[in-house]
């Protein structure tokens, strides 16, 4: 047997080719260990493509600007794929249960513990709305019209009533992963995101009954069907999803309540933070409640409370980790996607496919516009049609219908044409929408998320307007959100943050968040002001060189632009030299004031050392200024004072400075 | 406490309602409320009023830290303020800063200027038109003072301060506070959707 060039072999979890050893006498030096190696190494090679794949892109700066990242995965999938094909090495697709248990979670998990909870809440109305009835209305529609039309003779495979239902159950379910890929690059305004993604997120606790409850009654067959069946199928709905959401509560709780007692062993807290959600998933899957509305709970519940329990070092390193993994698994799935255009079993029939294209785009706008029709007349903040417009647009579909068709019982004679629709709806999905969402955005002036860092003055009036709305929905008499809110807000306070949190003592107002973002704004303005410093330092030496050398000088106009701007701005370097000292007396004086029971934070050393302990110990300002130089060279931080087109996307990096 | 007998005569509803923006049905919503809460009626015209103890006797709004600001709020208006009572016009007055803002029948009550005005008057406690550092850490006091070492709130008041008072003088302008407060959503926030 001869041996084979490893240049591109695929992940194949159960088909990998074994090699033979050949026998010769005597000891070897060398010998091939493929088979003992071959499914990791076939893994890792996977994320090394993607991984590299992603820097390709954001290095080709003019064509990332107008092709979003994930078309161009699916491309390269698509490349990978018919090299593969041609060369009839083992090629694979994207196995569903590879997808469902270790692709989607992390993705799913990040977008839960990043998710803006107060923004959830103010939309929770029509995010349930659209996920519940809009889902609902797009299956029965589309599934409705792609029969009415299959009974002329239209398409070329036939189908029962329940296939094709099973079919439009999952072809419209807006994909979270689909959305997080294009509308983070937009940046578009929180609350259209919100909307959008909310909905995606939810509407799995609807297609996942839809698609269960008429594959089971596919296979039953509509003969053996009592009404008994149909109501249980309506039943499941709200076991389903509410379920998966008591299953993500109650998983949430286990991470605050272990994350509680780590604090001998600080180092093993990230591990329950990934395990606990993950196991929440499992654990949702296995009882087959929704697995995404549960990891996705668990995510929302758990951020405040283990924000107490476990050091800001080991937080952020948890938020890191996070947004790595979802990362990397969005990049892996785009790519299978591609991959799997080449390798699956396809049945061409364009009839069907530019059916279910039309139907998909015609129903979800109308479904949208009658919706938010009637959300309007219940709601303070109207959808304009400008945000009907892009709420429709986002519709997006993705891996998690695909990973549903491919798993479409083979006995359907029409799988492969099913399967050939979904990707054709997908492919259009995030090849045109995903192309032509930025410049239809820009055009119609949709408001842009603001890209600002969060001022203490906007912290501090948030929170007193929330009392005073609540106050005076108590004159006026009516329970309203904001009352529901502070009863909740009290009651987390006095109540659930004891149990949940350490340190905490009972209290009736929650001010932690009040001070959490003082000291990160604090801090964050020391480090700029260090670093304007370092500039201005620089930009003084470079200037002085700038005169003696015309070749420089294109080099060092930029820097010497920003020292100019620095000393026109009305603040002169001695003003600003005052004010850092003072924020950074301040800070001192209050950590050295400061009572023991109400530190939450643990202090001391924990996996590096902690950037404010460095300051106290020290306390002089030329540690200051170096330790902060460093991290001036630290490109993680560099990159956040920059507009920056790749990696950490400016809403990451708003989730990761979120308090 | 509910002496529903009483209604409001025909002309002052309509009165009402063109002046303060609210429906009719709005505005009788909110009379019941106001007759439930009353409990004094002027010897002389028959009407009821409200004084500071009847605010304070609100259960709820007894936890709420801001409460009394708040009542405060409504004896802003300077006749209110002498008189001490807050008649039902004065009543849905203030309650109509509150209204969810229509963009096609703008009205002064509800702009965005006056619910931003009306969330300044709270903080201005001794009505000055502006705020100083001090107004300024007495309320974050009663909002988050129980827990927090003074020298904390006195740091978290003096960088607020300093972020948003612009021009450095120390006081706080209506004009600065608009400023601050540009980027939030006001016309959501201070808006209840059951007042139409």
């Amino acid at each position: 047997m001869s041996s084979r060039l490893f240049v591109f072999i695929l992940i194949c979890y159960a088909t990998a080719d074994k090699i033979e050893e050949s026998d010769s006498d005597g000891y070897k030096l060398f010998t091939w260990k493929w088979e003992e190696v071959d499914q990791v190494y076939l893994i890792t090679v996977w994320l090394l493509i993607a991984a590299l794949a992603k820097i390709l892109f954001n290095l080709m700066k003019p064509i990332s600007k107008w092709l979003p990242d994930s078309s161009l995965l699916i491309i390269i999938g698509l490349a990978l794929g018919w090299v593969l094909h041609q060369t009839t090495l083992i090629g694979t697709s994207l196995d569903s249960h590879t997808f469902f248990l270790y692709l989607l979670p992390p993705i799913i998990f990040d977008a839960g513990y990043f998710m803006p909870n107060r923004a959830l809440f103010e939309n929770l109305d029509s995010i349930l709305v659209f996920s519940v009835f809009g889902t609902l209305w797009n299956t029965f529609a589309i599934g409705g019209s792609l029969l009415l039309m299959s009974h002329y003779d239209l398409f070329t495979m036939s189908f029962t009533t329940f296939e094709i239902f099973i079919f439009s159950s999952l072809i419209s379910a807006v994909d979270p992963v689909a959305v997080i890929a294009i509308f983070e690059e937009i940046h578009v305004n929180e609350f259209l995101f919100i909307n959008v993604f909310g909905e995606a997120l939810f509407n799995d606790g609807v297609t996942v009954v839809l698609y269960q409850m008429f594959k089971s009654f596919a296979l039953i067959g509509s003969e053996n069907l009592s009404t008994l069946d149909y109501v249980k199928g309506g039943l499941s709905f709200f076991i389903v999803a509410l379920g998966g959401a008591v299953i993500g509560v109650v998983f949430a709780v286990a991470v605050s309540l272990t994350t509680k007692y780590t604090y001998d062993v600080r180092i093993l807290a990230p591990v329950f933070i990934f395990v606990l959600p993950y196991m929440a998933y499992l654990t949702a899957e296995m009882l087959s409640l929704s697995s995404i509305i549960g990891i996705a709970v668990c995510g929302m519940l758990m951020k405040q409370y283990i924000k107490g329990n476990i050091t800001p070092a080991a937080a952020n390193s948890v938020k890191y980790f996070i947004k790595m993994l979802a990362q990397s698994s969005e990049t892996v799935i785009f790519m299978f996607l591609g991959l799997s255009t080449i390798t699956s079993q396809h049945h061409f029939d364009l009839n069907f496919i530019i059916a279910t294209l039309f139907f998909c785009l015609l129903y979800r706008a109308i479904g949208i516009i009658v919706q938010c029709f009637i959300l309007n007349r219940f709601r303070a903040k109207k959808f304009e049609v400008v945000d009907q417009f892009v709420l429709s647009y986002g519709g997006l579909r993705g891996a998690i219908a695909y990973g549903l068709v491919v798993s479409i019982p083979a006995s359907i004679t029409a799988k492969p044409m099913f399967v050939t629709a979904t990707i054709a709806v997908i492919y259009f999905t995030v090849f045109l929408q995903g192309i032509t969402v930025r410049p239809l955005v820009n055009w119609l002036k949709v408001k842009k998320r603001e890209e600002r860092d969060a001022t203490m003055v906007e912290s501090v009036y948030n929170k007193y307007l929330d009392y005073m709305m609540s106050g005076v929905e108590d004159i006026a008499g009516k329970k309203g959100p904001y009352t529901l809110i502070e009863n909740f807000e009290r009651f987390n306070a006095k109540r659930i943050k004891p149990i949940l949190m350490r340190h905490q003592k009972k209290e009736s107002f929650d001010a932690s968040k009040i001070i959490r973002a003082y000291e990160k704004i604090t801090l964050e303005d020391a480090i700029r002001l260090a670093s304007i410093k370092t500039t201005i330092q620089s930009g003084r030496l470079e200037s002085t060189v700038a005169v003696h050398s015309s070749s420089n000088q294109k080099t060092v106009t930029p820097r010497h632009l920003q020292l100019e701007k620095f000393m026109n701005s009305g603040e002169n370097i001695d003003s600003l030299y005052s004010l850092f000292s003072d924020l950074l007396d301040r800070k001192l004086l209050e950590m050295n004031t400061k009572s023991p029971a109400s530190e939450v934070k643990g202090g001391g050393e924990d996996i590096q050392d902690d950037y404010m302990t460095e300051v106290k110990s020290r306390s002089n300002l030329a540690a200051m200024f170096r330790s902060a130089e460093q991290l001036d060279s630290d490109p993680a931080y560099n990159r956040q004072r920059r507009q920056s087109a790749g990696d950490l996307d400016a809403k990451k990096k708003n989730d990761f400075l979120r308090v | 406490m509910g002496q529903t007998t009483s209604q409001i005569p025909e002309h002052e509803l309509e009165h009402l309602s063109i002046e303060s923006g609210l429906s009719r049905g709005g505005i009788l919503k909110l009379y019941s409320r106001f007759i439930s809460l009353a409990t004094h009626r002027d010897k002389t015209t028959n009407e009821y009023f409200l004084t500071k103890g009847d605010f304070q006797s609100i259960a709820e709004l007894k936890q709420n830290p801001l409460g009394d600001r708040i009542i405060d709020a409504f004896f802003a208006d300077a006749e209110v303020l002498e008189r001490r009572k807050v008649y039902f016009k004065d009543f849905v007055k203030v309650l109509s800063h509150f209204r969810p803002i229509n963009k096609n029948k703008p009205h002064p009550w509800n702009s965005r200027e006056a619910k931003l005005r009306f969330a300044f008057t709270m903080y201005d406690l001794n009505k000055s038109g502006t705020i100083t550092k001090d107004e300024f850490q007495d309320i974050l006091e009663m909002m988050i003072g129980a827990n927090v070492p003074k020298e904390q709130v006195n740091s978290i008041a003096d960088r607020t301060m300093r972020e948003a008072d612009r021009d450095g003088d120390g006081y706080i302008t209506f004009q600065e506070f608009c400023n601050a407060m540009e980027k939030t959503d006001i016309e959501q926030k201070m808006s209840f959707r059951f007042l139409t």
